[in-house]
Parts: C-alpha cells; structure tokens; sequence
C-alpha cells in the first residue's frame, strides 16, 4: 500500500503539468469569446499527441495501458489550469469504444480526431451538455449504460448561457442512431468519470491554496507581506489541509475503483464530496485572499470558483451524491 | 499509488484480528484513579506478552522491528475490534518510547523501553507551563546543575495521567541564552522524587487525570538528561511531528468507525413524533458528509504513512492530518450530540457506552493538545507554504 505515486506516475503528472500549463494557463479564458470553440487547439493536438486520452486504453488495442490511477493525475492539471475543451467525455468515450473492442472508434478518438463533447439525459427526453460547440460527437452517461452519438444525430433545441467562460452549454434532442454502446456490466462510466470530475476539482483546490499563498508573500499591508497576519496565514493553511484531503481521496478512490474494490462504493462519491465543497471553499478563500482584485473579472480568482460550481453539478448532482454516501456499505480494511 | 496488500501483509492483519479476538479485554475500561492506571497497564502488558507492543521498536529494546504499514494495520484491527483506549499508557508509548529511541543514551533506552512496553509504568509530559502554552518555548521551570544532578523548581500545567504516573519527560530552563529555545534541557523526572507535588484538575468532561505539577528543589540525576544540556529543544521537537501524524492513527480509524455507527443510530432512533432521524434531510446532510469527509481523512492517513516510509523523521504534513483530523471529530461528536436530542443532556461519565456528551466535550481537546490548531495552521503556513513568520 502506497498512496504517492511512483516514479513513472510522477513523470506523467510533470509532463501534463508542463504541457496544459504552458498552453493553457487560467488566464485565457478572460476575454474568451461567449461562443464558439472553446479548447486550446495546441493543448488539444499535443494532448493527444502524448497520448493522454489513450493513456487507460488497453495496450492490445493501442493505448498505453495504465489506468484510471494515471488518468487523475491528466485530470489533476487540467482541473489546476482550467483547460477548457471536452476532455472528459472524449476519455469516457475511449472507454466506451475499448469496452465495445472498437478499434476504429478508439483511434478515432484516442488521436483526437473525434472530440467527444460529455453529455447527460435531462427531463424531456433531452440531453445536456456543456461541450457544445467542440464536440464532433456525445457520449452519453446513464444509470444503464453508456452511448456515443455522432453529433449529426443530435440537435440543438436551446442554449443557456453558462457562468463557466469555458462552457458551451446546450439541451441536444436524439435525431439518429447511435455509434456505439455499451452497458453498464461492460463499462460503469459514473464511477470512472466522477473520479475524473473530483481530479479536476482537487486541481482547483491546489491551485487556489498556491495562488493564495504566492499573493500572500508579495502582497504588503502594514509595510509587511499579508502572509505574516495570522488571518491570512491561517486561510492559507486551510486551503492547504483541503487540497490536501482532496488530492488523497481522489487518488485513493481511482485505486478502489479500478481494483473494483467493496470501498469504491463509498469513496467515488466521497471524492466527489469532498472535492467539490473544498474547491468552492478554497476558490472562495483565495478571491477573500486578493482583496478588491479577486471580485475583478479582470483576475482569474473568480474562474475557479465558477468552473468548481459547474464541475459539482456534472453527472451526479450534490443531492444525489449524498443519497450514494449514505446507502454505500461500510468499509472494513480488508 | 497502489492499496494491494502484499501476501504476507494479509497473514499479518489475519493474525493481529484473531489475536484481538480472543484478547480483548470485554470489561469497561475504567477511566480514573487507580483502577484506570492498573487496568490500562494490565492491557499493555497483555498485548507485551502476545507480541504486540512496539510493531515498529527496535527488537533490541522488545519491539517487534516491522514496517510502519504493518503498525497501521495493527491500529486499524485494534479499532475494529473495539480495544480499549489506550489511556495512561499513551505518552510512554507514543511520545516518551519514540523520542528515547530517537535521542537517549544506551542506558536510558535499555532501562526504560522494556518497561514502557511490557506495562510496568505510566508515563506524563511536562511541557506546558501556566506562562508557556502555544509558546512553550517560553517555559520557566529553572533547574540549576549542583554536582552530578539538576535541581528543578517550578511548576508545570495541563500533565495529563501526572497522578498515575512513575516518569515524566520533562523541559526545563538550565540557560537564558540569547535565543529563547537555547537553554532548554529535556529530562526523565522520576514522579517519586521528594519535592514533587500534584494537583489534579477536574475538566469539563467530569473528574480527570488531568494535572498541574509543582516542582521545589526535585533533584534529578544528570544521568537521566536526554540529548546534551541546553538542547532539549531540538529533543522535544524530533517527536512532536510524531504525535500530530501517524502516532493518531488509531483514533483516525476509530473516528470513521464512529461516523458509520451513527448512520446506524440515526436510522433506529426516532424522534417524539416517530420519525426516523435519518430522515431528518439536516441530519441526513451532515451524516452523508462526515461520510465523505471520514474517506477522506483515511486517504490523507494512508498518504501521510506512505511520505514517512520513505523518510527517517515524520514531516510537517502531520499538521495537515492532524487539523483535519481534530476538526472533524468535533463535527462528528457534535453531530451524534444532534441526533440523540434530548438524550444528549444526560450526565453521563466519560467512557460509559452512549456517553454523547462527554464524547464530545473531550474533543475540544483535539485542536489545543499537541499543539493548538492555530498553532498547527502556523507550521502550515509557514513551514509547508513558505508564508513570512509573524503574529
């Protein structure tokens, strides 16, 4: 039992780290466009290139062959630097395609050719996304299974303005057949991708305690850094301790759920608990942090909070989290 | 990043769960006087005598010699199973026994780490002083070297088991240098020693074997100095990060224990009006949420155990683990306060079955002992984030 990574994860984590950080810091999404394409067409092709959407794809079928374990730290970053585009469902859908033995699909997607925008059943019969206008395809997550459509078998009914500068959101009605599907017994998309969903908020959670903490040594009041106060130091602290419970349960439960363990019941949703209150309490933090420029949309402190908002409601909302917490069984070690 | 039990590893929490089975003791644990110190010491002695005292001491002072991991288990087992409290024994076997294996002489190890782990003696810390708290490093207490021997005079504060015990690690100022943390010596004070006096304190848990210490002209052998005069600084700090980390372990396992037993409790217990508290959407939100946050402290745990195996001295991480630890075994004890209502008023004793109450008052001592939060916060801040020092 080791819950840091090796070596080789740690390589990973650099790499995604160097890569998502050089081309795509938080600070692009300030003046992004309101429609369009939202992904970094750099990070998008050097992504792919390094193989991150192949990363959990068996070797046989021309992914690297890791798991879910790595793919938090992939996620990790782009939750840290707010990459915008559809990553995770163009992961999910690498999944469903391995799943399904589709090799075609798998290139397609794994190459980045096919970006594969996440997307979920909402009343009506319709669907929702926050992948809009990246999208060449939906994978869409239910209580039963997991479908890929192509988008030319979708269309959109409306479109709402998201707080999220990064995210497209519309309401999709089904027009055509589906690609590819898989059931739940093949491939359980929930867990794995709220695993992924909580990576991406502990991101937020590290890089909100890191930019509260680089704000409180430079920023002076009092002729003194404001990191010296104890009631800055002691918001920084906790930050600290959050990103810290964040990062653990999120990595412990990528390992209870790829091992398939009893306690993957109960951890995939702490971690999305977990992360989810931690990143808005940090994201909340850090904008108190920086005083009158953290209320600015000029600073970046108010897009973590917003992305934290938007990841929280993704695929199992808050209520529905607490139902799993609840009914998961307890976890004796074993 | 792995949570696979080696083979052996598994024989090995297969072992430590048979052997609590049949070993632990069924009887309460009685919680003061002299019943708690023979009780608490038969128990130790017990776990001397089936192999497990010590998993992770040296063998050549009765330890067992094996891995952290193996300690973990060990712990996890133990709260599992529903073992007692480890009580008075806690400061000679978590505090006292790791800093002598870490800085004694031959002669203090050889005599004393046998005794603290076959249960022949009850050990207390004599840090805090009544002008010395959060800075202990402020303490006062003189000791004046007269030949081969110190001569302390002073007084010490909040020493819990003081009453029970046989030693006592204690700091006193043998120097006033120009650093304030210069100048102190740590010593083991035998608690027979003419010129000691102690006064219980009762605390808001009930009756305690909490203490306050005095000290006129207790002459204690140079022999017994740990680390060199005036160092006793540096003695008292290689442990501390100990004492807020790993050496928590099994009230961590315990806490998400807890926190399981109360959604059990909130399902059978129901309100005047015949609904279950569970169903209560308050309730129900807090419960769902300790849940989550007690996985979380248990990844946190594992990840603390797995940066000190790599490393010889426990880190500052330990702080983190310890205030979210601290912080939210008062949420949860509140909690169960919450969910029993009215029952939650009855004076029961500490350490009684349901004791809610009491369960809870003791956890406020969680973010003052060994450290207060606001000092933990302190060495987050400044040690873990680099943040400038000040108050």
């Amino acid at each position: 039992m080791d819950l840091l990574p090796d070596d080789d994860q740690a390589a990973i984590a650099a790499a995604a780290r160097e890569l998502v950080g050089a081309t795509s810091p938080p600070g692009r999404l300030i003046g992004l466009s309101p429609q369009g394409p939202v992904a970094e067409p750099k990070l998008w092709r050097l992504a792919a290139q390094q193989g991150f959407f192949a990363l959990d794809v068996p070797e046989v079928l021309g992914g690297a062959g890791l798991s879910l374990a790595e793919q938090t730290l992939v996620f990790r970053e782009l939750g840290r630097y707010l990459a915008a585009g559809p990553f995770l469902g163009t992961v999910v859908a690498a999944q469903v395609a391995a799943a399904a033995g589709d090799t075609e699909l798998v290139a397609e997607v794994t190459s980045g050719a096919l970006p594969v925008g996440l997307a979920e059943p909402i009343p009506d019969g319709l669907l929702r996304t926050f992948d809009a206008d990246d999208a060449r395809a939906f994978v869409v997550v239910t209580p039963d299974g997991t479908t890929v459509y192509d988008a030319g078998s979708t269309e959109v009914v409306r479109r709402r303005p998201c707080v999220d500068a990064a995210s497209r959101w519309a309401e999709l009605r089904v027009v055509g057949e589906p690609r590819r599907a898989v059931g739940r017994a093949e491939f359980d998309a929930l867990p794995y991708a709220s695993v992924l969903v909580a990576a991406m908020l502990s991101g937020i959670c590290e890089a909100t305690r890191d930019q509260s903490a680089a704000y409180a040594k430079v920023r002076q009041q009092f002729d003194v850094p404001i990191g010296s106060f104890q009631a800055v130091k002691h918001r920084c602290a906790e930050e600290a301790v959050r990103a810290e419970a964040a990062v653990q349960v999120v990595t412990f439960a990528a390992l209870a759920v790829r091992d398939g363990r009893p306690d993957a019941a109960l951890f995939w949703p702490a971690a999305r608990s977990v992360t989810f209150d931690h990143a808005v309490r940090n994201a909340s933090d850090n904008i108190q942090n920086h005083g009158g420029i953290g209320y600015t949309a000029e600073h970046d402190a108010h897009l973590f909070l917003k992305r934290a908002q938007l990841l929280g409601e993704l695929l199992l909302p808050p209520r529905d989290v607490r139902r799993a917490l609840l009914e998961a069984p307890e976890a004796r070690p074993a | 990043m792995n949570l696979d039990l080696a083979p052996e590893m598994r024989e090995f929490r297969e072992e430590v769960r048979a052997w609590l089975r049949e070993n632990v003791p069924r009887e309460p644990q009685p919680h003061e006087g002299p019943e708690m110190r023979a009780f608490d010491l038969a128990w130790q002695h017990r776990q001397y005598e089936g192999g497990w005292a010590g998993i992770n001491w040296p063998v050549e002072y009765g330890g067992r010699g094996l891995s952290l991991l193996q300690q973990m288990i060990w712990y996890e087992e133990y709260a599992w199973a529903d073992a007692p409290d480890i009580g008075s024994c806690f400061v000679g076997v978590n505090h006292a026994g790791p800093t002598l294996i870490a800085r004694a002489s031959e002669e203090l190890k050889s005599f004393h780490l046998p005794r603290i782990l076959r249960g022949e003696v009850v050990w207390c810390q004599g840090f805090s002083e009544p002008g010395a708290g959060s800075d202990l490093a402020a303490l006062s207490t003189r000791a004046e070297i007269d030949g081969d021997h110190l001569v302390v005079n002073g007084q010490k504060i909040w020493t819990s088991y003081a009453d029970e015990a046989d030693y006592q690690e204690l700091l006193v100022r043998t120097s006033r240098g120009a650093r304030k943390h210069d100048g102190i010596t740590w010593a083991v004070c035998d608690m027979r020693t003419p010129g000691i006096t102690v006064r219980p304190i009762p605390t808001m848990t009930g009756p305690a074997h909490f203490c306050e210490v005095f000290y006129d002209d207790v002459r204690i052998p140079l022999s017994d100095v740990v680390g060199e005069i005036d160092s006793g600084w540096s003695v008292a700090m290689s442990t501390l990060s100990f004492e807020r980390g790993t050496g928590f372990l099994k009230e961590q396992v315990r806490l998400v224990r807890l926190v399981d037993q109360l959604v059990e409790l909130a399902r059978d217990r129901v309100d005047p009006r015949g609904r279950r508290r569970i169903d209560d959407d308050v309730i129900a939100q807090r419960l769902a949420t300790a849940r989550a946050e007690a996985a979380a402290l248990t990844a946190m745990a594992l990840a603390d155990i797995s940066r000190n195996a790599r490393r010889s001295q426990p880190g500052v991480e330990g702080s983190m683990l310890r205030l979210f630890f601290s912080q939210l075994g008062q949420r949860v004890a509140k909690l169960a306060v919450d969910i029993v209502e009215e029952d939650g008023l009855e004076a029961r004793p500490y350490g009684l079955p349901d004791s809610f109450a009491a369960d809870w008052y003791r956890t406020f001592a969680y973010t003052i002992a060994a450290g207060s939060k606001d000092i933990q916060r302190n060495i987050v801040g400044e040690r873990l984030l680099g943040l400038p020092r000040g108050r």
